[in-house]
């Protein structure tokens, strides 16, 4: 592994450890704020 | 000048469409040194000024944009003109249709000048591209122009067009906006078309104008909001709940920055507005998952492309980074934008605007990885997107206007931001803003 591929690695790391204590708050019935507001615009050209 | 200015000049036959166009692009030939521009559309923005000065002799008024130079970031896909997001993946690719933004720019009169340079795919905020040059700030050379928006930004703030159009995944309008002293208005997600927009992250993209003034901002949003965006002119903030966050926006900030903004809320306060201190939900948790959000999504769409060679050292890692996040993590991260979501439309109850800096500190300069604020170093794009990245995870509007300058006579803005769907009456407070900072 190439020095920057370990950077990569770590710099990813750190991020997916700082996200992991926010999970803990989820309860079951929170859904995924997928596409929340639906665009008027895209509408009417597609 | 504004577009306002500019077409009064049109109207009154100071100058003609044509005239005013030749003096865009001898204005953009001067400073090619600058990389503003990566394709300059010369030969088409002549010939849609001569038909509109055909018009103009004809009667025919499209109105404010008729005949008013803009320029497009490079990612908003052109009729037969390169499309390039600043990027090799895409040097070749002309697109086969005008992004819907652009096509009503064009039949409400505007005449584009050509495509802006910007943070390679739009992934960045230094906008110094690998492929096309590094975009220079008109402001000070030595500083950062801003990005991802940033060839956007340096134009308006050259004075070469009013109004550039952008795009803003975590800042990418209103950092430029900030670092150049110009105005900057990212909509609520989902109001502007994204189509035939080249994405980066398809959850947080969001389309948006840079412009000399809060008024071009609302120009542009009543030709791509597909609405009136304009209410009247107010003089005071008689009955507008202004929210000033107690904590987060004002933490590890300039205090030159700082000063600034505060003076903004003291001045709407004098102005009869009603304070109201507000805690926000905590916007580094925001930010985190917003950074999961965004690099998945923008590994999603680059994972195909394994050449490193095709792209700059910090863009690769990026999305190299992004292909290490798991499925569940994604999820989750979206999960937590509802928790969050749900937290600001309750804020919204109490306040009808949220007051922040824009950016921590003014432009950084451009050979520095980090910036230094309150004796503790800070990545430089860590620093630059950390006041507006959250709000790109969650969907309000918000708008970035020039509201002084720091000892070294760079400019400091101001973020209004607003519940979904209230850009009207968030430009009108800005309008009203910028009025009182301009007396």
């Amino acid at each position: 592994m190439s020095d920057s591929d370990d950077k990569n690695v770590r710099v990813a790391e750190a991020l997916r450890e700082a996200f992991a204590p926010l999970v803990e708050q989820l309860t079951p019935e929170v859904e995924p704020a997928t596409v929340f507001t639906p665009s008027l615009e895209d509408n009417k050209d597609e | 000048m504004t577009i306002r200015e500019l077409g009064t000049l049109l109207r009154n036959r100071k100058i003609s469409c044509v005239e005013l166009i030749e003096q865009t692009i001898a204005g953009i030939k001067a400073r090619t040194e600058s990389h503003w521009f990566i394709t300059v559309t010369e030969d088409q923005a002549r010939a849609e000024a001569a038909e509109r000065d055909r018009e103009f002799a004809a009667g025919r008024d499209r109105g404010p944009f008729h005949g008013i130079p803009i320029a497009l970031k490079d990612l908003f896909y052109t009729r037969g003109i390169a499309t390039t997001a600043g990027s090799l993946v895409f040097r070749d690719f002309v697109p086969e249709y005008d992004a819907p933004v652009v096509e009503r720019l064009r039949a409400a009169g505007a005449v584009s000048v050509g495509k802006t340079n910007l943070h390679e795919i739009a992934l960045g905020i230094t906008s110094k591209n690998p492929h096309y040059g590094a975009v220079v700030n008109p402001l000070d050379p030595n500083r950062l122009p801003g990005g991802s928006s940033g060839g956007s930004g340096a134009v308006v703030a050259a004075g070469l067009v009013p109004m550039a159009l952008g795009s803003d995944t975590g800042g990418s309008i209103r950092i430029p906006a900030s670092y150049c002293g110009i105005a900057g208005l990212k909509p609520t997600y989902g109001r502007v078309s994204r189509r035939g927009v080249l994405p980066l992250a398809f959850s947080l993209d969001h389309v948006g104008p840079l412009a000399s003034c809060v008024e071009d901002c609302t120009l542009t949003m009543d030709v791509i909001g597909g609405g009136d965006f304009e209410l009247p002119q107010r003089t005071e903030f008689t009955g507008v709940r202004v929210g000033v966050p107690k904590n987060f926006f004002f933490e590890r900030v300039d205090p030159e920055v700082a000063r600034a903004v505060e003076n903004v809320i003291s001045e709407m306060q004098r102005r009869k507005a009603t304070l109201c201190e507000v805690r926000v939900p905590d916007l580094n948790e925001a930010n985190t998952a917003a950074k999961i959000v965004q690099y998945s999504e923008v590994a999603a769409l680059y994972v195909r492309h394994t050449n490193p060679a095709l792209f700059g050292r910090d863009v690769w890692d990026l999305i190299q980074q992004g292909k290490m996040i798991a499925g569940h993590e994604y999820v989750n991260a979206q999960r937590i934008r509802t928790l969050f979501r749900r937290d600001f439309d309750a804020l919204w109850k109490s306040i009808d605007v949220l007051v922040t800096p824009t950016t921590p500190v003014t432009a950084p300069e451009i050979d520095k990885d980090s910036i230094r604020i309150g004796g503790e170093e800070e990545n430089t794009r860590m620093a630059s997107t950390r006041l507006v990245r959250a709000i790109n995870f969650l969907g309000e509007p918000a708008l970035s206007i020039p509201c002084g300058k720091d000892s070294s006579g760079m400019p400091v803005s101001v973020q209004l931001i607003g519940p979904p769907f209230s850009e009207p009456k968030l430009l009108q407070i800005g309008k009203t803003v910028e009025t009182f900072l301009s007396a």
